[in-house]
């Protein structure tokens, strides 16, 4: 077997043959049809499993290596962060292995490392938003400008201070999200949902290639 | 029963367009346009590429964002393919696990199709580094300093992090999401746009085979269908007649 047919054609014929199923299984309701849909899904589910395997090993080679060149180099701060981040996937992975997710330790660990982290993390978001908005700021072209000045409104809008003074600033921001905002999310959203189906349908007739690295002919 | 109408519909025109063969005009999306640029300064520079945005936690291949994370995988080959003719460092990082082995095939296939097989497999583990949270995307980026940002794909919070990250260290941006409530962080803080449906359309933009043209065509068509349907009711509501076409819209 060529292996123009092993890293396209199967693919693509799986993809197709899936992606029929799938979809008939949605608008169907036949019992063999909707037991080869779970099967599938399942199938996926347990795929995901094997990916997540992959991206694992992915992680140990990155920071193997990582360790390794900056050992020679003595970037002992970077060792330290890359032994850090191994060690908790290591003890993470086999905590949830062998005590399981609703384990107390398991649960322990979520809540006194991942979610403080993950908080953090969140938190961080006001800084980088607040750095973003000087950037916006500084009004480059016409756009910006409009931008800009919808930003002021809305900001005002949203503050009892300046709409205690000037009561309209509250019936312009409430007009702006009511109308402004609705129709061109509603006009994105129907972009989206026309581009994710033909998308869909290119994938299935096997012509968006993308997602296997582009077109080889 | 409309939802599968309307599908039936999209399967049919789409076939009908692509086998009538028709002369199909598509604009001009300066995004995507702008990588070859985008990378030619990267290389210039002897700097990296880092390419971002596929799909954000559990939220894979498996899930509704599937389409965005396809199309993010699309631009990631085309500009993977640019990257290894100049000979730069491309690094694709992603957040959900089920995309990495895909991720890993797309700069494979632009490699080898680029000639270059051999020097993405001695640096694969540097080029397709998994990463699971903001933080370590805002890390990579500090550390990589790359000369240009491509972020196309599903969005949550992270985006604003990582678009300004990329702003710290002078990057140029490109950024693309379906994500309604992520646009306006992109549109704010990127240099090159692309919103909404856009995304989708990277594939038929970038090869423009006359089937992926038609495809585009399709979609067209059926927007222009919504705006008409939108029109319609509202002047039916207007008069307060509404009832029949919500009556075909609830079928």
């Amino acid at each position: 077997m060529s292996q123009r047919t092993i890293r396209r054609q199967i693919p693509l014929a799986l993809t197709f043959i899936v992606g029929i199923i799938i979809t008939a299984n949605w608008f169907i309701d036949l019992t063999p049809l909707n037991d080869l849909g779970n099967t599938i899904t399942n199938f996926n589910t347990v795929m995901v499993a094997f990916m997540m395997g992959f991206a694992g090993v992915n992680i140990l080679m990155i920071h193997t290596r990582r360790i390794q060149k900056n050992m020679s180099q003595g970037n002992m701060l970077d060792v330290f962060f890359s032994v850090l981040l191994l060690g908790a996937l290591i003890i993470w992975t086999a905590v949830g292995i062998f005590m399981g997710r609703s384990s107390d330790t398991y649960q322990w660990m979520y809540t006194n490392f991942n979610l403080p982290l993950s908080s953090t993390a969140y938190a961080a978001t006001l800084f980088y938003l607040a750095s973003a908005t000087y950037r916006v700021i500084r009004a480059r072209s016409t756009e910006t400008t409009i931008l800009v000045v919808v930003s002021i409104v809305v900001i005002m809008g949203n503050m009892p201070m300046f709409v205690t003074y000037i009561p309209a600033l509250m019936t312009v921001k409430n007009w702006l999200a009511e109308v402004v905002v609705t129709a061109a999310y509603r006009a994105i959203t129907i972009g989206v949902g026309l581009g994710g189906i033909l998308m869909g349908v290119r994938t299935l007739l096997a012509m968006e290639t993308g997602f296997l690295g582009g077109t080889e002919d | 029963m409309l939802d599968l109408v309307t599908l039936a519909g999209i399967w049919a025109v789409s076939l009908y367009l692509i086998y009538s063969k028709r002369e199909i005009w598509i604009r001009r999306l300066p995004a995507l346009d702008f990588i070859e640029e985008a990378v030619g300064r990267a290389a210039e520079m002897g700097r990296p590429v880092v390419c971002q945005g596929f799909g954000s936690g559990t939220s894979g291949m498996q899930s509704s964002i599937a389409p965005q994370i396809m199309a993010g995988l699309a631009v990631l080959g085309h500009a993977a393919k640019i990257c290894a003719r100049h000979g730069t460092m491309i690094i694709a990082s992603m957040r959900s696990e089920s995309v990495v082995p895909v991720a890993d095939e797309v700069l494979r296939t632009a490699y080898r199709l680029e000639g270059k097989l051999d020097e993405y497999l001695a640096n694969r583990e540097e080029h397709l580094p998994w990463l699971q949270t903001q933080a370590s995307m805002v890390a990579l980026i500090l550390r990589a300093k790359p000369a240009t940002g491509i972020l196309i794909g599903a969005f949550w919070h992270e985006s604003i992090q990582v678009a300004e990250a990329f702003g710290m260290v002078g990057a140029v941006q490109i950024g693309g999401t379906g994500r309604l409530y992520q646009i306006p962080f992109f549109a704010a803080v990127c240099d090159m746009n692309l919103i909404g449906e856009e995304i989708y359309a990277v594939s038929a933009y970038i090869n423009q085979t006359p089937q992926m043209l038609a495809s585009m065509a399709t979609q067209d068509y059926f927007k222009i269908a919504g705006i008409a349907f939108i029109l319609l009711g509202t002047i039916l509501a207007t008069l307060g007649m509404a009832t029949p076409l919500l009556n075909l819209f609830s079928w």
